[in-house]
């Protein structure tokens, strides 16, 4: 909307692109600044309503807060698309999907990817071979606990390591666990294999890809998350949510709710669930635990990329999973 | 959304990013100041693979490209290139530009149930205060945390000190002014609040940042209301800090 305003209809910079490369280009980036600049003079002063502004400044806090965190992640997930043969991941996994499985959880520890890049991954995956329930135990690890997502939560809890190990245990169990019910009870029909067409061009322009592509699709639903974090920070009085952070199993199912409804990025979830102050580390554990697994981009993701059969059983089961793992941790060892 | 769009929006988020960091500072006002280095190369990341994707679309032969990179590589319905939910990257954009969000101050404060107080920071290994400086500079949460040292059966190291603080002034519930500051653990969504009851001196007006020069009272002085009390000699209009968290 914004973009074509200044530019013309969508085919003009295009044409124009041909006769002088760039120029259109930057003239439409100008118009953006020029944009901005007159909406930072004109409309700034007058936004001066107290709660509009702390939704604002929350708001952008937790976009900012983000940033580095996503592009590290989406840059670090694309050098290994781009980088890694496909073929390693069959010869690497064993054959057995029961050995398997564990084998892929543990790989999503070393391997870093958003949860929305590690859907295409896992698809990939099981494309090129790979046992379909080591392919989901490695779409469920690999977001969840990551090194980047590991050093995030480290640096959001500081002075907790507790969490850290909590977090980094209770998502590999229920990684694992997820991918052992699934070869035990799952059925190749549910799930529809996609067939995935190779990269052309080079490397450096499949890494620029991968990285403008997953860069697009988590970044627009951490805005999602960012607004709605922004808006229950500024609207629901902190008694209300003192309240039910004081009923102890409550606690638990409405962070574990909230990190489905609120779909933030895993590289980016522990900030927001520092910021819960009011909730016991159980319940923190749990929105850390679900939300890299399931959430509604994730849902809407998996049902678009496995078939809707598919996304029926793994999503409840998942959650269920989940919430289990993170409340017997969380009781155990926080 | 186009492959040009996503390409320019990449620009955008890093440039804006580039402009709050490194031109206006008001970053500061959304995080903590260490995070400025990893945001600055995050938005170098964001504008170079931007400019590189502009580069290639310059080029006319590139045409036959563009389409294996909608289709093929999304794979999951998405159509063109990037889904419309990237369009929301604009929303953080317009919010600093059109809106400008301020430091976070007394509307966060005064949401804070007076009754909830922050854990006050533990007090670091030198328990005795430094000699010399008269009165000194100290933290809010330094202050908050000795004085809850000396509550709970600890040293009493504030008896007798001047020491002066920095914050911004509310009305308490009991119609007294607090002294605030508000602690970030991470970014302005984590924000805690950090206050004390100050006795001995005209209220300032709501909001107003103040240097406070004063003694701190033990819990229990007659008259008191709470846990952390400071005795003011004088109380004066400041700017806001260039870091307004504490």
């Amino acid at each position: 909307m914004i973009s074509t305003a200044p530019g013309g209809p969508p085919a003009g910079p295009r044409a124009r692109a041909a006769r002088a490369p760039g120029a259109s280009a930057l003239l439409l980036f100008g118009c953006l600044a020029a944009l901005l600049v007159a909406a930072r003079l004109v409309l700034a002063p007058h936004v001066t309503d107290a709660a509009v502004q702390a939704w604002g400044t929350i708001f952008v806090a937790i976009c900012v807060q983000a940033l580095p965190f996503l592009v590290f992640g989406v840059a670090l997930s694309a050098a290994i698309t781009a980088f890694v043969p496909a073929e390693t991941w069959t010869r690497l996994l064993p054959r057995r999907a029961a050995v398997a499985v564990p084998v892929a959880g543990a790989a999503g520890a070393v391997l870093p990817g958003c949860e929305c890049a590690s859907v295409p991954v896992a698809g990939s995956l099981m494309a090129r071979g790979v046992a379909p329930a080591a392919a989901l135990t490695f779409l469920l690890a690999a977001p969840a606990i990551n090194p980047i997502v590991m050093v995030a939560t480290a640096v959001a809890f500081p002075g907790q390591p507790g969490m850290v190990a909590a977090r980094f245990g209770a998502s590999l169990a229920v990684a694992v666990l997820v991918g052992w019910v699934w070869a035990w009870l799952g059925k190749g029909e549910w799930i529809k294999v996609p067939a995935r067409p190779a990269h052309d061009g080079g490397k450096w322009d499949a890494f620029r890809q991968a990285v403008r592509h997953d860069f697009m699709h988590a970044g627009g639903f951490l805005v999602v998350g960012g607004a709605a974090a922004a808006t229950i920070n500024v609207v629901v009085p902190s008694s209300w949510l003192t309240g039910l952070a004081g009923i102890g199993w409550a606690s638990v199912l409405v962070l574990a709710v909230l990190a489905v409804l609120m779909s933030i990025c895993s590289e980016a979830d522990a900030f927001v669930a520092a910021s819960l102050t009011a909730f016991s580390p159980t319940a923190k554990l749990a929105f850390l635990v679900v939300g890299p697994m399931v959430d509604l981009k994730l849902i809407a993701l998996q049902t678009g990329m496995f078939g809707k059969a598919f996304a029926l059983r793994f999503v409840p089961l998942t959650f269920v999973l989940a919430v289990s793992v993170s409340s017997l941790v969380g009781v155990v060892f926080l | 959304m186009t492959r040009a769009a996503q390409n320019l929006l990449m620009v955008l988020v890093g440039a804006t990013v580039l402009w709050i960091t490194l031109v206006s500072g008001e970053v500061l006002n959304y995080v903590k100041p260490v995070l400025r280095y990893p945001l600055v190369a995050a938005a170098l990341v964001l504008v170079a693979l931007g400019i590189a994707g502009m580069r290639r679309d310059w080029r006319p032969a590139d045409d036959d490209h563009d389409h294996h990179d909608g289709h093929g590589h999304d794979g999951h319905g998405h159509g063109h290139g990037g889904p419309k939910v990237a369009w929301l990257l604009v929303l953080p954009v317009v919010a600093v530009f059109a809106m400008a969000p301020p430091e976070l101050g007394v509307f966060t404060a005064e949401r804070t149930d007076q009754r909830i107080q922050a854990k006050p920071a533990p007090v670091a290994d030198g328990y005795a205060l430094p000699p010399g400086a008269d009165p000194l500079p100290m933290s809010i949460a330094e202050f908050m945390g000795r004085s809850y040292e000396a509550q709970i059966g600890g040293q009493a190291t504030l008896t007798d000190r001047r020491v002066r603080l920095t914050g911004f002034a509310t009305t308490g519930e009991d119609g007294r002014w607090l002294l605030n500051r508000l602690q970030l653990n991470c970014c302005a969504a984590d924000a805690i609040t950090l206050r004390l009851t100050v006795f001995g001196a005209p209220k300032p007006p709501k909001g107003q940042w103040v240097e406070v020069v004063g003694v701190w009272r033990p819990a229990g002085t007659p008259d008191g209301n709470g846990v952390y009390e400071l005795q003011a000699e004088s109380v004066e209009k400041t700017a806001k800090p260039a870091n307004p968290y504490a």
